[in-house]
Parts: C-alpha cells; structure tokens; sequence
C-alpha cells in the first residue's frame, strides 16, 4: 500500500469523524443500477458537465464584462466594450465561445434527457417530483439563455430582448407592468441591462444548484426507474444508512455505471469543445435603440419556434395573447403537471401509444416550427415602395421571390445572393445596369417584357412579384443599383 | 390494491398520540412562522419597491428641434429621445389636418423598430405596416401607432411620454 494512498484513507476518516459523510459517499458510489444501460440514461450527468462549463467560463467572464451601457472613452457601450475585450485575446474568444455555445448545449441536452426520460416513462410513480423539479430546472435554463443574450448589448441582443420582454406585455392586465418591471423602464437600457446582469449571475444560479440539488438526491433515493422491477418493493423506506445491498441481476454504480457517465460527459465536452473551437460567436453593431442600420430582430434558435408560430397568429389582440401568453404557459403547466393527469401505469412505450404519439407531434412541431423559422428569417418586404431603396431593400426581395433559384441554387448561372453575384449577373451577361431599368434584363423579365436574352417571365410559375416590390428594384435601379 | 408504503409508521411532527389543541409547541410554531413570513414578505415587500418600474407621468418634455424641420408634407423624421435613461426615439411629421404628431418608434406588436417606407410605416419583424395617421393598414399589430405627446414652444418642438 502506497504512503500517499495512506495518507488519503486517513485524511477520509479523520474527516468522517467529524461529518459523518461516509454512508452517503457509499450510498451515492454503490447505488444497485441494472446490469443492462443505455447511454441515455447518462444524458442527466451530460447536462451537469454543460452546467459546470457554463458555471466555470461564467466566473472568468464576469472577471472582465461590466454591465453598464455608460459609454467609454471610446463612445461604446461599457457592456459591450467589454465583451469585445473578452474577444480581443485569443484565450478570452475561446472562453466566451465555450459559454456561448455551452447555453445552445444545454437546452439540447436538458430536452433530449426529458424526451428520455419521457420515453421510458420514468416519470411515473414514485418520481413524479423528480419530473416536476426536472420540469422546473427546464424553465431555469430558458431563463438562463433569455438573460444571458441581453448582456453583450450588440444589436442582436438588444432587439431580441426588447421583442421578448414586449411578448410579457399580452399578459393581460399585468402586461405592461410586468414589462416595465423586467426592463426598470418603459423600453431597455442600462437598467435593464444590470436587472439581467443580476439574475442572470446570482439568483438564477442559486435557483438551479438547488433545484439540481433536489433533482439528483432524489434519483438517488429513489433508484433509477430501470431498477424498479428488480429492486425490492420497499427498498427506498426500509435501507439502512451506509449499507448497500446489491439484488441478484445489478450491479453497483461505481465502477459499472461511472463508465458511461464518464464516457457521456467526456463525449458532450470534446464536442462542445470542438464546436466552439471553430464556430467562434461575434458581435454585431453595439445596441442602436434608434436602429439606423434597419437590423432585423430575430430569435436566437431556441425561441425561434415561438417567433415562427407568431407569424401564423392572426392580427386580434386576444389571438395574439393566447399565442404568445396562454398557449407557453399551458404547455409548461402540461409539462409540469404530466405525471399527475397520466394515469396509464405502463412504462413500456408499446402500452402507451397516446403518450408517444404526443411526444411525436409535440417534437415534430417543434423542430418543425424552428426549422421553417430559421430558414425564414426574412419576413416578406413591406407591401410599400421603399424610398432610398439600397441592396438590403431589394435583396429582401429576391430573398422572398427568388430565393428558390437564384439563392439557392444559380439558375441561368445567376445567383442574387450577394450584391456581387447579383452585379455580376448569369450566362446571359450582366442583368443590373445600373441607371437604366429598361436595358437591365432582371427587371425586364420581372414586368415580362421581351427582351434580348429572351429570357421568360419570371418568377417562371411562382408566385408574381407584387408591384410595389417591382416599382422598389425599378427605383433602385434607376439609383444606379447602390449597395448602401 | 396493496399499498406497500401504508404500514410505514410516519415519523415527524406531531406525535399521533398528542392531543390536537394549542399546545406551547403549536404557539411556539404559530409564532416562527408568523414572524418568519412577516420577514419574507417585508423583504418581498423591500425589493418590489426598489424595483418597480419608473412611471411615465415622469417623463419630461425634451426639445428635438426647431419647428421649421418639420413642414406640412414632408416625410416623417425619426429624432432621437432619452425617456427615463431609455434611448429611444419618435416619428414626428406635421399634418395637414391634425398637425404636428409624435409616434413612438415602436411597433406595436412586439416593439420592433419600424421605419418610413415612403408612403407607410412599415416593420420588418412580423410585416405591420401603419398609414401615416399611425393606423394599421397590415396586421399582426392589434392598434394603431403609440403616440407622443408633442408640444411647440418659442419656435421648438417638445416631445413627452406616450399619451395613447
């Protein structure tokens, strides 16, 4: 026996002695799991490893950021300075990547671990509290990803948060006030900014070491779903302290399940390393309340199903309040309350095929609605001739009619999806020139007019392009095609 | 059904065989409690306070320009306002009929940042459009433009917090 393992196992009981703690560490180490897993069933442990990563590069970011929307010498935003600062140092880029990243991380994660643990019916008596925790360590990571995206102040920030913190004004009655409160004020600024700040590093936090706090202790006190039909039935009441009985058919958790634990979150933690290695985050504009630059607010991907559903909600006041209040509400309280109103028994998903049809729908309309929302980002151009149409005004407009073609793929050999693909035009030459709409031949083959290519009318067999959209590019143009 | 879990004596407070009246240990857990919710809820009380949001009767009028910017059929000028350390900003055009008329610069679906499209205001988060009266001419937004109030005094143009 080695001295330093002697030293150590001496140390151990030394401060047994004075906590009693050895009878947990046995109980937590030697809990009876079934000899037969599923990686799955680690997913838990996978979102520890993304809370501790977020915990750690959380600390060294907050060494440096500062929320405030003072400006400095420089005649930026503090907030944002700062962050840039953190960007400016390789080590810094790195580390706000991992955070960045590691937010994306964990709503993927914690989702998959309750799809899971949905799947195998683990909510269902006794762990009904263990789901209802779970359920609420979900909103704490949705409040997470909300606060944390207001804090670099850039652009993206700025109007996502005030388009979230306005969806709080359809509550009815208390709308408006609840939005004054989040913001410290009628609209954001550097109070809304620390009130984020604060939540976002102190109480939320605290919330969530609690709630996991809960969460674990009772997966330990309980077992783990999977271990029920082999465990004795009063096996969680009867046990006694510090002593571990192994039933025929499982085995200990340390070392057989330490195994896929560790192979899970080392797993998560190279790819989460990878990831934010090569797909470092930027920043955009530093946050213009009067939005010069016309930047278009939209979601980051997690909420981007909500912006996508929004689009489908008619114009009524009340419609707008059941989509955007009522509708996420209900689901979190569904979600909250499942193991309560399931009275099916089963496990098994063969005995519950109405459980797993809605777990289908639900995943399908999710992943649905985010995927139409990220690839419609551009919201149809306004239904106005634009004044001073520039690229932006017209892209937006091959954005909605042309994209299938000419942005997608380069049909004709002309693609318009830069202003230098749409300059350099197709096969048939150059189709903008600037100053004269009737020689350009893209805005003769938008009116239909014949025209030397003899290229057809277009959009060919899509929808038409409204007039006030053609009278745009005629515009622009006319203007000389200007990008800016 | 077998309740396995029924025969396990519950343990805890209060012994079953004590008599269910006010004894010193109810009083005396009457009494914590008392004390310790009045606690929560002064603090609750404390930090709503500190809190709670500006009103907008707050708002002072800030002058944005002198009136001869702003002339009957010109389009609408977007000027930039510090209500309660909030930059933000209003759409200011005078009318022929109303005169001079101050929008709040967000729209009013989700507050995105609407601008002048030539001939409407246009928004380009869930596709609004306003007429220059502020009223909606495309949905989703459920009511017309906020307005500013908006006053000329000596020659300048003031504008206060939201009136509608």
């Amino acid at each position: 026996m080695s001295r330093l393992g002697d030293l150590g196992r001496r140390a151990y009981r030394w401060l047994d002695e004075r906590l009693g703690i050895r009878d947990e560490v046995t109980e937590a180490l030697y809990h009876p799991i079934p000899r037969k897993e599923s990686y799955a069933d680690y997913l838990g442990f996978a979102a520890i490893f993304v809370f501790i990563n977020q915990f750690v590069t959380g600390v060294l970011l907050a060494t440096v950021y500062s929320p405030s929307t003072v400006p400095t010498a420089e005649g930026l935003p503090t907030a944002y300075a700062t962050v840039k600062q953190i960007m400016a140092d390789p080590v810094g880029h790195y580390v706000r990547s991992l955070h960045y990243w590691g937010a994306s991380f964990m709503v993927v994660v914690v989702f998959l671990h309750m799809l899971r643990v949905f799947y195998v019916g683990a909510y269902k008596k006794p762990r009904e509290v263990i789901w209802m925790i779970g359920t609420l360590l979900f909103v704490t990571v949705l409040a997470f990803a909300f606060t944390g995206y207001l804090l670099p102040w850039d652009q993206e920030a700025y109007w996502a948060t005030m388009v979230g913190t306005a969806m709080v004004g359809y509550a009815p009655w208390i709308g408006d006030w609840l939005t004054g409160l989040l913001r410290g004020g009628l609209f954001l600024s550097g109070a809304t900014v620390s009130r984020f700040f604060a939540i976002h590093v102190l109480v939320l936090p605290m919330v969530l070491v609690a709630l996991i706090a809960l969460h674990v202790g009772l997966v330990f006190r309980l077992g783990v779903t999977e271990a029920e039909r082999m465990l004795p039935r009063d096996w969680a009441t009867r046990h006694v302290r510090g002593k571990v009985e192994i039933p025929k058919g499982m085995v200990p958790f340390f070392p057989y399940g330490t195994f896929g634990m560790t192979a899970l979150m080392g797993l998560t933690a190279v790819v989460l390393a990878v990831v934010a290695y090569f797909f470092m985050p930027g920043l955009t504009d530093p946050a213009d309340p009067l939005n010069q630059e016309h930047y278009e607010p939209k979601p980051p991907w997690y909420f981007m199903f909500l912006y996508q559903l929004l689009k489908f909600v008619p114009g009524y006041y009340w419609a707008d309040v059941f989509a955007i209040v009522i509708l996420p509400l209900l689901a979190i309280l569904a979600l909250f309350f499942l193991p309560l109103y399931d009275r099916n028994r089963h496990r098994s998903f063969r005995r519950r095929p109405f459980a797993m049809a809605a777990m289908a729908s639900t995943v399908l309309v999710l992943v649905g609605l985010t995927y139409i929302g990220q690839h419609s980002t551009v919201a149809p151009p306004p239904p106005t001739v634009a004044e001073n149409p520039k690229w932006s005004d017209v892209s937006r407009i091959f954005q909605a009619y042309c994209a299938q073609c000419h942005i997608a793929t380069a049909s004709g050999g002309l693609s318009l999806a830069s202003y230098q693909d749409a300059m350099k035009g197709g096969q048939d030459g150059a189709v903008i020139v600037p100053g004269k709409p009737d020689e350009s031949l893209l805005w003769l083959a938008i009116n239909g007019k014949p025209n030397p290519a003899n290229v057809p009318p277009m959009p060919l067999g899509l929808q038409p392009i409204p007039d006030t959209a053609k009278k745009t590019i005629e515009k622009w143009i006319s203007a000389g095609a200007p990008e800016h | 059904m077998e309740r396995p879990d029924d025969d396990v004596p519950l343990g805890g407070w209060p012994p079953e065989d004590e008599p269910r009246e006010v004894t010193r240990r109810t009083f005396l857990l009457l009494g914590m409690g008392t004390i310790g919710g009045l606690l929560a809820l002064a603090y609750a009380g404390l930090g709503l306070r500190y809190l709670w949001p500006p009103s907008q009767a707050k708002i002072e009028l800030e002058d944005v320009g002198s009136s001869d910017e702003f002339k009957v059929g010109d389009p609408p000028v977007l000027k930039v306002t510090h209500n309660q350390g909030s930059e933000g900003g209003a759409w200011i055009v005078r009318l022929k009929d109303e005169g001079l008329v101050a929008y709040d610069m967000h729209c009013t679906h989700l507050q995105c940042p609407y601008t002048w499209a030539g001939t409407s205001f246009s928004c380009p988060c869930h596709g609004s459009a306003f007429d220059i009266h502020g009223n909606v001419i495309h949905p989703p937004a459920p009511r017309p433009l906020r307005r500013r109030l908006v006053v000329e005094e000596g020659g300048r143009v003031k504008v206060g917090g939201i009136i509608s």
